[in-house]
Parts: C-alpha cells; sequence; structure tokens
C-alpha cells in the first residue's frame, strides 16, 4: 500500500536569504578562513608597504576615516570588489538602517554609517558633494582604476605620473565619496622633490617639522 | 599550506567561489523544513562555518553543494533534537507502544499545504523524524544516522511519529 505520507516529498528549493545576511556571512567565512587581506574572487593589489597590516596596529591608527553614504550595504560591497576591503563589523538598527560599520582597506581602518539626517549625518549624495579626499596608497593604480570605474565609480582624471615620484588617479566612488590612488613610482626625498619643483618655477616647497602652533604637539 | 590555523590556498577561495551558488540553496533547504527565517539564516551560517572547520581540519574531500546541504541537514537535525531537550513535552515519544499499528491502514490523500502546518506543530522528535523521512525521502537506514538512533528505534519513532501525524491531521480534516 502506498504510503501518503510519501506525497510530501519536498524537492530542494533555492531560495535567496536577506542581502544583509549574505554579505555578513560571507565576510564572517572570509575571517574564519584568515584571508586577509582577502584573496578571492578578486584579489586585493593594495599595498601594504606603508599601511598597517595587522588588527592590532591599525588599531593604533589615530585617525579613521568615518563615511556616510546613502547605502552602506552597497557601499561595502563596492569597496570590497573595488578596493580589496575587509568587512569587520555591522551595526544594523530595527529600521534597517546601518547604524554603524567597519571595514579596513590594507589594514587601513574605516568606520562608516547610513545617513541619519535627524542627526545631522548626511551624505555626499545630499550635500552634493564631498570636501575630503582619502588618499589610498595602491601597488597597481591602473587595474584599480579601471576596476573602480568599471564598478560605477567616475574618474576625475586618470592615472598620470607626478613630480613627487607617484601615478596618481581621481575619482569619486558610486556614493559621493573622493579618492586619491596613488602608487609609489620613484622613491623621492623632500629635498629631490623640492629641487624638481624650484627648476619648473610652479610650486615652493617648504619641508618644516615644527607643530602646527607652539605647544600644540599631536 | 602548513598553517593549521589557515585554510590551504585553494581550499579556502574555492568556499567562497561556491558561496554565491551554495547559499539559496542551503538557506532554501533549510527554510523550507524549519519555516522560521531566523532560524534558518541560524542554521545556514552554522553550516558554512562548518565547512570552514572541516576544511582546516582537511576533512573534506570534495567541496560541493550537495555536501554542505547535506551538513545542513545535520544542523536541522541537531538544532530539533537541541529543541526537544528544551521543551521537555515529548510524552508522544516513548509513549504506548500499542499505537504502533494502528495507522499503517491509512491511503488517504495528504494536502500538503496543511501537512507542513502539521508538520511545523509537532515535537521536536517527530518533525525530525518525519522530514527526513518524507520531505527529504531518506531511507530509514539513513534517518536512523541521522538522529544517533539505531534502525529499529527509528521505525518505531517514525511509526509514532505518523501516528501523532495522522491525529492532528484528522483534526484539521476529519474526513481524512
Amino acid at each position: 500500500m502506498p504510503d501518503p505520507l510519501e506525497s510530501l516529498r519536498l524537492p530542494e528549493t533555492p531560495e535567496t536569504p536577506p542581502r544583509e545576511f549574505a554579505a555578513v556571512l560571507r565576510g564572517r567565512l572570509e575571517a574564519a578562513l584568515g584571508l586577509w587581506p582577502p584573496t578571492d574572487p578578486r584579489p586585493s593589489t593594495i599595498t601594504r608597504s606603508t599601511s598597517m597590516s595587522t588588527a592590532e596596529t591599525a588599531a593604533a591608527q589615530v585617525v579613521m576615516p568615518y563615511l556616510c553614504v546613502h547605502d552602506s550595504v552597497a557601499a561595502l560591497a563596492f569597496y570590497r570588489d573595488a578596493f580589496g576591503a575587509f568587512e569587520t563589523m555591522r551595526v544594523v538598527g530595527d529600521d534597517g538602517r546601518m547604524g554603524h560599520c567597519e571595514f579596513t582597506v590594507g589594514g587601513a581602518r574605516f568606520m562608516m554609517a547610513d545617513e541619519f539626517p535627524e542627526m545631522g549625518v548626511v551624505s555626499p549624495r545630499t550635500l552634493g558633494n564631498s570636501p575630503v579626499m582619502l588618499y589610498l596608497e595602491v601597488d597597481d593604480i591602473d587595474h584599480i582604476h579601471a576596476r573602480a570605474v568599471a564598478d560605477g565609480a567616475e574618474s576625475l582624471r586618470p592615472p598620470e605620473d607626478q613630480t613627487h615620484g607617484n601615478r596618481t588617479a581621481t575619482i569619486v566612488d558610486p556614493f559621493g565619496h573622493r579618492w586619491m590612488l596613488s602608487q609609489t613610482i620613484e622613491q623621492l626625498s623632500t629635498e629631490q622633490y623640492a629641487a624638481r619643483e624650484a627648476a619648473s618655477g610652479e610650486w615652493t616647497v617648504n619641508a618644516t617639522k615644527a607643530p602646527v602652533e607652539p605647544g600644540y604637539l599631536t | 599550506m602548513s598553517d593549521p590555523a589557515t585554510a590551504s590556498d585553494d581550499q579556502g577561495p574555492a568556499l567562497l567561489v561556491l558561496y554565491d551558488e551554495a547559499l539559496p540553496r542551503v538557506y532554501g533547504y533549510l527554510l523550507h523544513r524549519c519555516g522560521d527565517e531566523g532560524i534558518a539564516e541560524d542554521l545556514t551560517s552554522e553550516t558554512f562555518l562548518a565547512a570552514v572547520d572541516g576544511l582546516q581540519r582537511g576533512q573534506i574531500p570534495d567541496l560541493t553543494v550537495a555536501w554542505l546541504v547535506g551538513v545542513a541537514r545535520h544542523k536541522l537535525v541537531d538544532h530539533w533534537r537541541g529543541r526537544a531537550r528544551d521543551e521537555r513535552n515529548l510524552a508522544a515519544v516513548g509513549a504506548d507502544p500499542r499505537q504502533a499499528t494502528e495507522v499503517d491502514d491509512w491511503d488517504a490523500t495528504v494536502d500538503a499545504v496543511v501537512a507542513r502546518e502539521v508538520l511545523a506543530g509537532l515535537g521536536p522528535h517527530h518533525r525530525a523524524a518525519l522530514t527526513l523521512r518524507y520531505l527529504d525521502g531518506l531511507p530509514v537506514p539513513s534517518v536512523a544516522g541521522h538522529l544517533g538512533r539505531t534502525i529499529h528505534a527509528t521505525e518505531a519513532l517514525l511509526v509514532r511519529a505518523r501516528t501523532a501525524f495522522r491525529n492532528e491531521y484528522g483534526e484539521r480534516i476529519p474526513d481524512a
């Protein structure tokens, strides 16, 4: 006699989980796998030569960018794909807004949140621009630049060799934040750089090691 | 890689490459059986983290979606086992063995929607046994393996679970 309960057979049916859950779990897996920086699917090419490279030393960074964006979940994905960012924390409110999240790029720590206009926290999209430039040292600027543009960033200035020994480019990411990408192509002392600028006559370089003002030491 | 604290160079990325394809299947498997998004998310996380653990121990010969779904099944059974411990309301399990022969003449057609509601209301042991046996279509020895019981005990559990199912089902659809 056929078993009536056999009709309960439930084939495996894929279901897409919440996007945020999927992203958080991916981050947990990357952390559990010890991928630092993440090596897959798109390898990070961020240089770590002048950046702090472990969580411990990154915590000693005395100033951290705290970005505000109109969509933190999408921004985390963009920074992951374009810059090899590594998500380390998310704090999501019961209204679905990202109250706080953290990620690292090349070991340098960043914080980020969604807009909270009621607290005066607004993003470049709301402001219409951003007065802050984020300077990111990379070791393959042409690749990173192309990748960021392919992922939706606007290129303000393509990669170009500069007199100070770096090859730089400027982009605005899809969330309105401005980044200067920089790759060192020539190691120059400040004196050598000053001499070059003096020769061109366009800029005058003064190097000083004095505090900003007497008695104020950072 | 010699460092046991990290996955080897190709295994870890392999899991991440598989992640996008495997995630909806693991999550879907769990969601359709436990019926609760929060629990499905928790068990999905446990499944993938168990895979990381297995990779780091070198215990996964062939990392596939099917293997991950198998891990998800274990996690689901563990979840129900934990609930059974918590709830302590398992009077039906191990109840009067005379019930054991009462349902085998049942040949009604089962309404799948009602059946899932009934399943969700059963005790964790019964729900686990019926899910593995009927929703997943596993043979009894395999169900026994997942539940950590002997085949004989599993057969008895299935009979009791079917009885409980039929009683509850009959409450909702008296003609069955």
